[in-house]
């Protein structure tokens, strides 16, 4: 018999590594650099969606909140990817 | 020739031929990358520009008009209006958060551009049904990318509209309007006219992003790139960085030339700026400052990465014109300079590897498509509607129909106050109005109608015209200048071409007559459905702004007990063909769209003109989509007040209730007034020709509509005001 737990999944919506990532240079340019914390050489800015699911196994909430994912469209996969981790 | 011998390039072979024979040999494939992009249909106007010419150019204040970077009005004291339109409707389809900032930062450089501080947008937004899911993401994505980039940028979006209809199911149009000011002294042109100027490339490094951006934008959508190259990213924090910029280096006067990056990038922004300053540039690929490693020079030419501006500078005056970029931190490279060869010549490790005649690429040969009526506008008349049995129930669906429900769920996302000048905000008239001095400000509207374009594309098009100039004369404007934007289908449809012929005919005819100038327009054809072909509805976009001087000249839709009479100016018609009403009744394919009788509408503007500035009416507001019942309420729910008509004093020919209440016959406004003036207003009617008529009067909390002694309806305004204003945030929520 399978118990249903709770499973804590984190959406990590972040641009596309080949794209501009305007906010995180921003960040970089105007307030890491300026300040002289010049052994940053790179930031970006990305946005994590917190879900508690309720699921069989971590597999199973992974793949429930990948469903969300893309079935209310969260993210663009044109310009966005999704990483989904996980932890009981 | 084969075109497999080339780039992935849109050219026929006919051009390909003109090419050639050119240039005595054959491009390569670097010359055909700038060649694809400057004669995208985008950028080159090819399949319109001889219709485009018969648009009116002149007026009284026209100073600069269609070919510059924005138009260019005189609004007196050494003080300019620029204003310009365009549109990221395919960017928006794959990416419609990216795509409509971009929209929005495009603009924004445009205005720049020509040496004037963008003030304000608007925007007018097409989507398809809001039943589908994705025209909701869409929305509610394009809605946020225009929201985010003005907030970011500090530029107010100050108005806009917005409909929906099933033909943009596939195709959603974002058009953005912009609104500038500046000093007559301080404009500056996109040309590169002295010999031995240098250029200077300011702003964002170049990446690969928006490869292909025009000529993505002037094909169907079946041929959208999966990958990152058609995708633009919008960095408005670079722009307002580049906007100050700019502004600073402006204002030391030794700039000679300047123009933004935009479709096609900087292929199409050198052959521009030579060709108008007939002249010929030399720039040097390793000289511009790069986001990536191992970019083909084809992809720099035409990149379209964003935030990037082109200066043409005096040599002698780099030191000074640097120090303003600096200031701001502002990336920016020497890349070239301006010679007498009237050529293009790109060199990339000391190897010419674009040598072009500036003429060739700038101006590309023009296309008249065939024309054909279409057939659709030949079927027999179906009989109308019959007459609904519940007035409630009709009303409550006809007002609270996408198209007609309140907007406010849009512009409750938009900043609209920032810079403190928005005088006439979104909702409280169908102009937006913002103060560019003490007691003198620019009213501006935006409007489409798709549904009056289909069915009659004349009569549509000159009466988005004609609402929109209404709109900025309810809030007290002299209209003087618009602009056009006109989305459309394949052109090489001999159908949707038809229709782009009557649509040019029809505003050029209206606008000569009325004696209103086109300064600025934008032309977007292939908006049609990837698998079908269907076209979207000929959908012009008209942008008018107006004059007011004085704030005592200013009105809204406000009601105030001081004027309690509610009048209706004009007559109307059994008009209902297209109109919001039929369509909600399951018939928007037929019927008799309004006509736009040009004298009546003139003298009906006149007329309202004319009693706002002695002081007759107190609130003002067109009469047009959604007929007398929408406009009436608007009034109603702005001020929170109640109003009481009588349908039998509407001067009119209809018979029917549903006819008076929802026709969208032209050349109408309602005003309030107050009592002891309406023989005054008599009078002007007289002078002008035009019936006036007390329909009514404002008052109490109940929304009432009586026939004579008959009482059709009343309810208490806010029982209608949670339909009509709820109902978008519901659509979007997939309640309804």
């Amino acid at each position: 018999m399978t118990t249903v737990s709770e499973f804590k999944i984190d959406l990590l919506i972040s641009p596309k590594p080949e794209l501009r990532n305007p906010e995180g240079d921003t960040i970089l340019q105007d307030l890491l650099l300026r300040n002289n914390f010049d052994y940053v050489t790179s930031v970006s800015v990305s946005k994590v969606i917190q879900l508690i699911v309720k699921a069989d196994d971590l597999d199973d909430a992974k793949n429930k909140a990948a469903i969300i994912c893309d079935e209310l469209r969260l993210y663009n996969p044109l310009v966005s990817s999704c990483t989904i981790r996980g932890t009981e | 020739m084969s075109k497999t011998e080339f780039v992935d390039h849109s050219l026929t072979e006919n051009e390909l031929i003109y090419v050639e024979k050119s240039l005595n040999r054959k491009p390569n494939s670097v010359e055909l990358s700038m060649i694809d992009a400057q004669w995208s249909e985008h950028c080159s106007y090819k399949s319109s520009k001889s219709l485009l010419k018969l648009l009116p150019t002149k007026g009284k204040r026209v100073l600069f008009g269609p070919g510059y970077e924005a138009g260019v009005l005189d609004v007196d004291n050494g003080q300019v209006l620029t204003m310009h339109i365009e549109s990221h409707n395919h960017p928006s389809a794959i990416d419609p958060y990216g795509g409509a900032a971009t929209g929005v930062g495009g603009v924004l450089r445009d205005i720049l551009s020509i040496g004037t501080r963008p003030i304000a947008v608007l925007d007018s937004l097409r989507f398809g049904n809001l039943s589908n899911p994705n025209n909701r993401w869409l929305l509610q994505n394009v809605v946020r990318g225009i929201a985010d980039y003005g907030n970011c940028v500090g530029i107010p979006t100050i108005g806009g509209e917005l409909s929906f209809d099933s033909c943009f199911d596939t195709n959603c149009l974002v058009d953005v309007v912009s609104i500038g000011v500046g000093k007559k002294k301080q404009l500056i042109f996109s040309e590169a006219k002295n010999v031995g100027d240098i250029l200077v490339l300011l702003g964002n490094s170049t990446g690969r992003d928006g490869i292909h951006g025009s000529s993505f934008a002037s094909k169907d959508l079946d041929d959208i790139p999966t990958d990152r190259s058609a995708v633009q990213i919008p960095d408005p924090f670079i722009k307002k960085l580049i906007i100050e910029g700019t502004m600073d280096a402006l204002s030391t006067g030794l700039v000679s030339g300047l123009k933004d990056l935009g479709g096609g990038g900087l292929a199409c922004c050198l052959s521009e700026v030579s060709d108008m300053g007939n002249t010929g540039v030399e720039v040097d690929l390793e000289k511009i400052h790069l986001r990536e490693s191992g970019m083909e020079p084809y992809e720099i030419l035409i990149s379209e990465s964003q935030e990037r501006m082109l200066f043409i500078i005096n040599p002698d005056n780099l030191d000074t014109i640097s120090k303003c970029f600096d200031k701001y931190n502002l990336q920016y490279s020497v890349i070239g300079k301006v010679t007498d060869t009237k050529h293009v010549i790109i060199t990339n490790n000391g190897d010419t590897i674009v040598d072009l005649p500036t003429e060739l690429i700038a101006n590309a040969p023009l296309i008249n498509w065939p024309k054909t009526k279409p057939k659709y506008l030949d079927s027999k008349p179906v009989s109308k509607p019959e007459l609904p049995v519940d007035i409630k129930e009709t009303l409550l669906k006809v007002l609270s129909s996408p198209n007609l429900a309140d907007k406010s769920w849009i512009f409750q996302q938009y900043d609209h106050e920032v810079g403190t000048n928005t005088i006439v905000k979104p909702g409280e008239s169908g102009a937006s109005v913002i103060r560019i001095a003490p007691e003198k400000f620019i009213a501006i509207s935006v409007d489409g109608n798709p549904s009056h374009c289909y069915l009659d594309p004349y009569n549509g098009s000159a009466g988005v015209v004609a609402e929109a100039m209404r709109n900025v004369i309810s809030v007290g404007a002299e209209p003087i200048a618009m602009l056009d934007h006109l989305q459309f289908g394949n052109p090489s449809n001999s159908d949707v071409f038809w229709t782009f012929n009557e649509t040019i005919k029809s505003i050029s005819d209206f606008c000569s007559y009325i004696g209103i100038p086109c300064v600025g327009g934008k032309v977007s054809f292939y908006n049609e459905d990837a698998k079908t072909h269907d076209a979207i509805k000929p959908s012009p976009v008209i942008s008018v702004a107006g004059l007011i001087k004085g704030e005592h000249n200013l009105r809204t839709r406000k009601l105030h007990p001081s004027r309690p009479l509610i009048v209706m100016v004009g007559e109307t018609f059994d008009e209902l063909g297209g109109s919001e009403y039929y369509s909600s009744m399951g018939h928007s394919k037929s019927g008799i769209v309004p006509q736009l009788n040009f004298e009546l509408e003139k003298r009906a503007q006149k007329l309202v003109r004319d009693g706002i500035k002695v002081g007759l009416f107190g609130a003002v507001n067109d009469c047009s989509k959604g007929g007398l019942i929408h406009s009436l309420l608007q009034m109603c729910t702005i001020s929170d007040m109640g109003a009481s008509i009588d349908l039998s004093n509407i001067p009119s020919n209809c018979k029917r209730w549903d006819e008076l209440l929802f026709s969208e016959s032209h050349s109408r406004f309602i005003a309030t007034i107050k009592k002891e003036n309406f023989t005054n207003l008599l009078n002007i009617s007289r002078n002008h020709d035009i019936p006036v008529s007390i329909i009514g009067s404002i008052g109490g909390h109940d929304f009432q509509v009586y026939n004579k002694d008959d009482n059709l309806f009343s309810y208490d305004l806010d029982y209608i005001r949670s339909y009509v204003y709820d109902s978008l945030s519901k659509f979007m929520d997939g309640q309804i």
